[in-house]
């Protein structure tokens, strides 16, 4: 019975009668303008809580940097929170706390993101928490060295706990020997040991300007007010020339790169594949992303059934794919079974994907990622913080904030045979770094 | 990424007032019905967007395993492997295909199994939850490979020192009470297990005079409550046994875990005692004075440890209450080389505290903060299903929610300063540090006894 009306709503599905169903938040409901020194705002009024964020999405990140100033981004994020003219070291966290508000902060391989959350009554002090740090930052010594130390318990943490980060480390610099993708966000040991207080200075005077930046908020607030705080506070900052664009292309890649991590206490291997792909904004994105669905996120995508379920030769799989504005990788992550062969575990995930390239998906299967990514989109505007945070990576990274209300469509529309040609087209070999993270290297036992 | 992490008065450019006003945030109205089954059943109507969440409270946590740990764990995770009329592969066919989520999580205390999906597909997803909620088949062979994976991702764990720490800490803190048990179970006890013990778990435990269903999200009220009145009210059984468990007593001195995990760069840390239980009425203030030392990025200990010291990347201390007693703890992690430069300033930090140095501004400052960022606690549809879930299981009401902003704003210095004295343990300290114990063993003793464990050692029954 069950059964039986599972089928019809899959029919219904894909007569396409399951219509898209309403949201309170629509395109038009976001509110744009730019100030005269070029810092773009995005406002939403969402009444729901009395609550409002900032979220500013500064465009810099690993991508920007090179060798010996690599890591900088993530640390500059730090140092921000480390003292300006008016509020002085400490002073930006005790008076946000103070009124109510609470921050964070994230830096990716392509930009810097503060998110501020408040009370909206304390909005007029986050303008001039904000305005104060972008306008005159001071990047004084002691809280350098202090946050230098910081910094390498982040990165070390991060090691220690989680054979993800060591291997993904590891992937990028064999996949990439040009592009600044090649290091991770949080950069190598020395350089975060190393860089000088002039590389800040000249860090904060090239990528702080209010033109590299995109502000989105959302909440308990009106565009009105918004707007005259942003005149009042944010638009006396200088705007700066644009920073110099990010020339560099990674060279085509002409053969299978592969790399061996030891760690001798490891219980079980772990591989990450990793593809190149095109940036987001290229029209193969949605086509890769449902490839990489089907493929490997959840029990029932292909290659979880084979390896974890069925042959049982991993614990688990995942796919992620980073947004980005170069082209980046399309990334498979493997915990195998202890006993398992990380050479057989790639045979099954390299036939999964040729069976993929040459005999395509079900129409079941690309329809299931319709609708989990139909579903996805609303779970990504619950709140007004997803909203900010959706509203502007997609503002950056896929041509604007109105194609986020066109996220359904968009995947709607890819077909069978987009999916099949994208897996022929990028999920190939000459086109992979594969990273094995195990106990012993292979040819060491003897 | 900053981490979470800080109130200092002395700084405050501007003195602080208290916030309050017409704006008091209050949870939204909700429905309880009773069913004639004992089953409860919490409704709560948001429209923000068209989707659902459900969670299924049961009072069959860890608490529950026996020597069987890892049992509890497992018979919630076993739903998923079958009905009558689905098999495992076809219920996670089902609710993938219509981009739905199943999420399972364990507590000493309850089994929570909860669904997240589109407003639309409650139809065609609803009556099989509640099947796999009910009559659940745990067919063999997807049962033996559900304890063999379970087996697996423990061993993996211990790679993790912050994922693992949690289980040490338990055991040696609340001894041979239910709430030391490891909730998801050891090596050794999960080898034991059998699919028929899931079985029996279940039809002891998931009765429905035990059970809390809660649902949040855009639904049309009056439909649902009669979908799932026709679906499961002739579900009758009798109430679980009590809770079989020796009382909690907490060890006398400070008792010192060294756990070894020779490969370790840094140490990760753990110190904490006894805390309350979560129906304690003091809990909203406790939340507060806890927040001055150990939560947000100018809490004493992030002041200390971070900012001024470098010493970690992140330090957080929190309550943990559970149904009959909690806990209270500091977390952090350090470089193995400064590991007791760390415990020691955290140790004194705390002691700042309990020294009476909280002082009003610091204090109104806290107030705020809490104030301020408790309404974004309830704003998902899944917040407040697992909101009332833990209303049901620790039974408490709404009141939580819509005194909050009066208790947090009554809180004065003398009153903090007396819960202070009575709630923050200092004298009786678990300590558990897990790194290089070479290193870090003969130092640690200068805080109370030591003990000493290997990573891949199993968890022992009792640390005496």
């Amino acid at each position: 019975m069950i059964q039986m009306h599972f089928i019809r709503t899959l029919l219904l599905t894909l007569l396409g009668l399951a219509s898209f169903q309403s949201m309170a938040t629509d395109a038009e409901d976001i509110k744009g303008f730019t100030l005269k020194n070029g810092m773009e705002f995005l406002v939403l009024e969402d009444h729901s809580i009395p609550n409002a964020n900032m979220y500013l999405f500064w465009k810099v990140g690993s991508r920007n940097e090179y060798p010996g100033i690599t890591g900088l981004s993530h640390f500059f994020e730090h140092m921000m929170f480390n003292g300006a003219k008016k509020y002085g070291p400490k002073q930006f966290d005790l008076t946000m706390e103070g009124n109510g508000g609470g921050n964070n902060a994230y830096t990716s391989e392509n930009l810097t993101v503060y998110t501020d959350w408040f009370p909206s009554r304390a909005m007029e002090v986050i303008f001039e928490l904000e305005a104060d740090r972008i306008m005159d930052l001071a990047i004084v010594p002691k809280m350098v060295e202090s946050e230098r130390a910081v910094v390498a318990s982040e990165r070390r943490t991060r090691m220690e706990n989680s054979n993800h980060s060591i291997l993904q480390e590891e992937v990028k610099g064999i996949a990439f020997r040009a592009h600044p993708y090649s290091w991770n966000v949080i950069g190598h040991e020395s350089d975060i040991a190393n860089w000088k207080q002039e590389d800040l200075e000249q860090y904060f005077r090239t990528y702080y300007a209010p033109n590299n930046a995109l502000v989105v908020m959302v909440g308990d607030l009106n565009v009105e007010q918004v707007k005259k705080l942003a005149q009042t506070y944010f638009e006396k900052i200088p705007g700066s020339k644009p920073p110099r664009a990010i020339h560099t292309i990674e060279p085509d890649q002409r053969g299978e790169r592969r790399l061996f991590v030891t760690k001798a206490s490891t219980s079980a291997p772990a591989i990450l594949i990793g593809y190149k792909v095109p940036a987001t904004k290229h029209e193969d994105t949605f086509a890769l992303d449902i490839l990489g669905t089907v493929l490997a996120n959840g029990s029932s995508s292909r290659l979880f059934r084979r390896l974890v379920d069925e042959e049982q030769l991993a614990t688990d799989i995942f796919f992620y794919m980073p947004d980005s504005f170069d082209p980046n990788l399309f990334y498979l992550y493997v915990e195998a079974n202890p006993d398992s062969s990380t050479d057989e575990i790639e045979k099954v995930i390299y036939q999964e994907i040729q069976k993929v390239s040459k005999g395509g998906l079900t129409n079941q299967e690309l329809q299931k990622v319709k609708n989990k990514k139909t579903i996805d989109f609303y779970r990504s505007m619950e709140t007004i913080d997803d909203k900010a945070d959706t509203i502007g990576t997609y503002h950056l990274f896929y041509g604007g904030y109105k194609t986020l209300f066109a996220t359904p469509e968009n995947y709607g529309a890819v077909t069978l045979d987009d999916v099949a040609r994208v897996a022929g087209q990028y999920l190939k070999k000459a086109n992979r770094t594969v990273g094995v993270l195990g106990a012993v290297e292979a040819g060491d036992e003897l | 990424m900053r981490t979470i992490g800080f109130l200092l008065a002395c700084f405050l450019l501007t003195p602080l007032i208290a916030f309050s006003g017409p704006d008091r945030f209050e949870l939204p109205k909700y429905e309880v019905v009773v069913l004639n089954n004992g089953l409860t059943l919490y409704l709560l109507h948001q429209d923000e967007v068209p989707l659902i969440s459900i969670t299924t409270v049961v009072r069959a946590g860890a608490g529950r395993d026996e020597s069987h740990f890892g049992l509890a764990a497992l018979t919630l995770n076993g739903l998923q492997m079958g009905t009558k009329d689905q098999s495992k592969q076809a219920l996670e066919d089902l609710f993938e295909f219509h981009g739905a989520n199943i999420t399972t999580q364990i507590s000493p205390d309850a089994a929570s199994f909860s669904l997240s999906l589109a407003s639309k597909d409650v139809d065609a997803l609803l009556p099989v939850y509640l099947e796999m909620l009910r009559h659940p088949t745990f067919p063999r062979q997807d049962t033996a490979k559900l304890i063999e994976l379970h087996q697996k991702k423990l061993l993996r764990s211990i790679e993790s020192p912050k994922q693992v720490i949690h289980t040490y800490f338990y055991r040696m803190l609340f001894n041979d009470h239910v709430y030391g048990n490891p909730v998801e179970g050891t090596l050794s006890t999960v080898e034991k297990i059998k699919p028929a013990h899931l079985a029996t778990f279940h039809q002891t435990f998931f009765q429905p005079k035990e059970i809390a269903i809660t649902i949040a999200g855009d639904f049309d009220s009056t439909q649902l409550k009669s979908k799932i009145r026709s679906l499961i009210e002739d579900w009758t059984g009798p109430p679980a046994p009590p809770l079989d468990s020796n009382p909690i007593r907490f060890s006398e001195g400070t008792r010192v875990l060294v756990v070894n995990k020779g490969e370790s760069s840094e140490t990760t840390i753990r110190i904490g005692g006894e805390g309350f239980a979560r129906a304690n009425p003091d809990y909203v203030e406790l939340q507060v004075i806890n927040s001055v030392i150990g939560q947000g990025f100018t809490s004493w200990l992030m002041e200390a440890l971070r900012v001024d010291a470098g010493l970690t990347y992140g330090v957080r201390s929190q309550f943990r209450p559970l149904m009959q007693g909690g806990s209270f703890f500091i977390s952090t992690f350090t470089q193995t080389d400064k590991t007791f430069e760390a415990v020691d300033l955290a140790l004194a930090t705390y002691d700042r505290l309990l020294n009476g140095e909280l002082d009003e501004a610091t204090l109104q400052s806290a107030k705020n903060y809490m104030v301020g960022l408790f309404p974004p606690d309830f704003e998902r549809s899944s917040d407040l299903s697992n909101f009332l879930g833990a209303m049901y299981i620790y039974n408490f009401d709404e009141s939580y929610v819509n005194t909050f902003e009066d208790k947090v704003n009554g809180l004065n210095l003398a009153r903090a300063n007396e819960l202070i004295k009575q709630y923050f343990p200092r004298k009786h300290l678990t300590i558990v540090l897990i790194g290089q114990a070479d290193v870090i063993e003969k130092g640690a003793a200068r805080y109370g006894k030591v003990y000493r464990l290997e990573i891949t050692d199993n968890l022992p029954e009792h640390i005496r």
